[in-house]
C-alpha cells in the first residue's frame, strides 16, 4: 500500500440511468506492478478503469491518483493527468479520418513533442506491436486485433506511468495474444504500472500475478495469486 | 505561441479539408451563397441610399425677391439669408439669367419672349441649398420671413413626401441588410456545427488522451477560416463581376438621372467586408460548435 500509485476507496459507481456499476470498491494499482482485473462480462471492470483514467466520476468514494484526489483535477491539469496514462480502450477508439502512423503520433503531438521525435517513435512503436507494415492504413481498412494493437500501440507511445489495458486481447488469436501479453510484460520491466481487464483466465492463471475479480460490481477476492477462477 | 503548433494546426486543417473534401465543398458553397445574397442585398442598400442622397442634394429653395428693392438692400437679403441656420450655400439668380434659362427651356418656343428684355417680368432670385434636405421647410419658413422677400418655393409638398419615401428606403435597406446578414450567419453556422458534429467522437478521444482545448479547437478554428475566406473570395468575385457588367448596362440605357455607385467604388468594400465576414463567420462558428464537445 506504501507505494499505491492508484487507490480507490469505497468506490461505488451508479450510471445517470440508475445502473449500479460498481459497489463500495477499495483496492489500489502499486508502483511497478502488473495488475489483472477480471470478471464476468458487465462486472464493472471497463468502468472501474474509467473511473481511474476520469472518463467519469465516482458516484461515492475517491480515486487517488499518485496521491491526488482526481476528482479534485482542475479542467486545466486535466490534460497533463490523462498524458500520464497510456488507455487502451476496449472498444480502441481510433480516429476513423487518421492513419495508423497518424493515430499512434497523436499521443505524442498532444504530448508536444517535436515532429523529429515522433518520425523516430512511432515506427519504433509499430514495429513493437508487429504492425509496421500497416502505416498508411485507415482503421476500417483493418482487423479488430490489428486495431487493438495500434490502440496498445498510441497508448506505449509516449511512455505513461501507468498502462491501462482493457480486454486487450479481446480480438486476437491465441499467438498474437501472447505476442501482445509478452509486451505488456516487457514495459512492465522497464518499470511501468500496468492494469489489465480481462476475461481470458488462462493467461491470468499462468502469470502468477496479483489478479483482483470483481463479479456484479463487487469485489470478490480480494488479493488472488492468479489461479482465481470465476464461476465454478 | 510556438511556430510548431501553429504548423501543426495549418497540416491539421488543410489535411482534414482535403480529406472531407465533400464536406469542406459543401460547405464553402454554403459560405458563397449565404454571402453572395447577402452581398448583394447589400450593393442594392447602398445604391437605394445613394440615389436616396443624389435626389436629396437636389433639393434646392428659391427665394423671390420683391421687385422695388434696391440693389443694395438685395445684396444685404443675400448675406441674411447666408446666415439662416441650415443653409450651406446661396446663389444670387438676377432676373437677365432667368429670362436667359426661360428662354433655353422653351427652345423654339422663344419666340414668345421677344421684347421682354426691355421690360423683364421675372424677379431676381436666389437659390438656396441646404446641409440637408430634412431642414428645407424651416429654411423656407425663415426666409418668407424676411423683410424684402416676395416669394418661397421649394416643391411644398413634394418634397415632405419624397424625404419620407427616401428615409424609408434607407430604413428598409439596413433591415433588409441586417435579415440577410442574421440569415448568412445562421447558414453557416449550422454548416460548420453539422460537420463537426460528425467528428465529435475525435473530439471526445483526443481530450480522453490528454488533450488541450487549445490542441482540438485550434485546426478546426483555421478550417473554418479557410472555409470562410475561400467562400468570401469566390462570392465577392462573382458579385463585383456581376455589379460590374449591371452598371456598365445601366450605364449605357438612356435614362441616366439613375446613377449606380461606380464599380470602382464599390471593389473595397465588397472584397473587404465580404472577407473579413467570411473569416469571422468561420472562425466563430467553428470555434461555438468545436465548445459544445470539449467537456470531456
Ligand atoms: N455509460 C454507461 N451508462 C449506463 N450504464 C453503463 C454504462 N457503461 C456501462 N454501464 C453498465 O454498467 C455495468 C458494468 O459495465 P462495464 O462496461 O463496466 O462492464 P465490463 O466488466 O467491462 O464488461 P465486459 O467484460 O463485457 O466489457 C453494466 O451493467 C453496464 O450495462
Ligand atoms: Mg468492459
Amino acid at each position: 500500500m506504501l507505494f499505491g500509485l492508484v487507490k480507490l476507496y469505497n468506490v461505488t459507481k451508479i450510471y445517470d440511468n440508475g445502473v449500479k456499476a460498481l459497489t463500495d470498491v477499495t483496492m489500489s494499482v502499486n508502483k511497478g506492478e502488473f495488475l489483472f482485473i477480471t470478471g464476468p462480462s458487465g462486472a464493472g471492470k471497463t468502468t472501474l478503469t474509467r473511473l481511474i483514467h476520469r472518463e467519469e466520476l465516482p458516484t461515492r468514494g475517491q480515486v487517488i491518483f499518485d496521491g491526488k484526489n482526481i476528482a479534485r483535477i482542475k479542467s486545466k491539469e486535466m490534460a497533463l493527468f490523462r498524458r500520464r496514462i497510456g488507455m487502451v480502450f476496449q472498444d480502441f477508439r481510433l480516429l476513423p479520418r487518421k492513419t495508423v502512423f497518424e493515430n499512434v503520433a497523436l499521443a505524442l503531438e498532444i504530448a508536444g513533442e517535436p515532429w523529429r521525435e515522433i518520425k523516430k517513435r512511432v515506427p519504433e512503436v509499430l514495429d513493437r506491436v508487429g504492425l509496421l507494415s500497416k502505416v498508411k492504413s485507415f482503421p476500417s481498412q483493418l482487423s479488430g486485433g490489428e486495431q487493438q494493437r495500434v490502440s496498445l500501440a498510441r497508448a506505449l507511445v509516449n511512455r505513461p506511468c501507468l498502462v491501462i489495458a482493457d480486454e486487450p486481447t479481446g480480438n486476437l488469436d491465441m499467438e498474437n495474444a501472447r505476442e501482445l501479453i509478452r509486451l505488456l510484460l516487457e514495459i512492465n520491466h522497464e518499470g511501468t504500472s500496468v492494469l489489465m481487464a480481462t476475461h481470458a483466465l488462462d493467461i491470468v492463471n499462468t502469470l502468477g500475478k496479483r489478479t483482483l475479480s470483481l463479479e456484479e460490481g463487487r469485489l470478490v477476492q480480494y488479493e488472488g495469486q492468479g489461479t482465481y477462477r470465476y464461476g465454478t | 505561441m510556438e511556430l510548431r503548433v501553429l504548423w501543426r494546426w495549418w497540416r491539421e486543417a488543410l489535411v482534414s479539408l482535403f480529406r472531407n473534401g465533400w464536406l469542406a465543398l459543401s460547405a464553402i458553397g454554403m459560405v458563397l451563397v449565404s454571402l453572395l445574397i447577402l452581398g448583394f442585398v447589400c450593393l442594392l442598400a447602398l445604391n437605394a441610399a445613394h440615389v436616396s442622397r443624389m435626389v436629396e442634394e437636389g433639393i434646392e429653395v428659391s427665394v423671390f425677391v420683391g421687385e422695388e428693392l434696391a440693389p443694395d438692400l438685395v445684396s444685404q437679403l443675400g448675406k441674411e439669408l447666408g446666415q439662416i441656420e441650415g443653409v450651406a450655400g446661396v446663389t444670387f439668380i438676377p432676373k437677365e439669367q432667368a429670362l436667359e434659362k426661360l428662354r433655353e427651356d422653351l427652345g423654339g418656343k422663344s419666340g414668345l419672349l421677344t421684347g421682354l428684355e426691355e421690360d423683364n417680368p421675372l424677379p431676381d432670385a436666389f437659390r438656396l441649398r441646404p446641409e440637408d434636405a430634412s431642414l428645407v421647410p424651416a429654411i423656407a419658413r425663415q426666409a418668407e420671413a424676411l423683410p424684402g422677400v416676395e416669394k418661397v418655393r421649394y416643391g411644398e409638398g413634394v418634397v415632405e413626401k419624397l424625404l419620407s419615401l427616401t428615409n424609408w428606403v434607407r430604413v428598409a435597406a439596413v433591415g433588409l441588410v441586417a435579415i440577410f446578414g442574421l440569415a448568412a450567419v445562421f447558414l453557416t453556422m449550422t454548416t460548420i456545427r453539422l460537420s463537426i458534429l460528425s467528428r465529435q467522437e475525435e473530439i471526445g478521444i483526443m481530450k480522453l488522451l490528454g488533450a488541450t482545448n487549445w490542441f482540438v479547437r485550434g485546426p478546426f478554428i483555421l478550417e473554418g477560416i479557410i472555409i470562410g475566406s475561400v467562400g468570401a473570395m469566390l462570392a465577392a468575385s462573382f458579385l463585383y463581376w456581376g455589379y460590374l457588367s449591371l452598371v456598365e448596362q445601366i450605364e449605357r440605357a438612356t435614362f441616366v438621372f439613375i446613377q449606380p455607385v461606380a464599380g470602382s467604388e464599390v471593389a473595397m468594400p465588397i472584397f473587404g467586408s465580404l472577407l473579413a465576414c467570411g473569416v469571422l463567420l468561420g472562425a466563430v462558428s467553428s470555434a461555438l460548435s468545436v465548445h459544445r464537445f470539449l467537456t470531456v
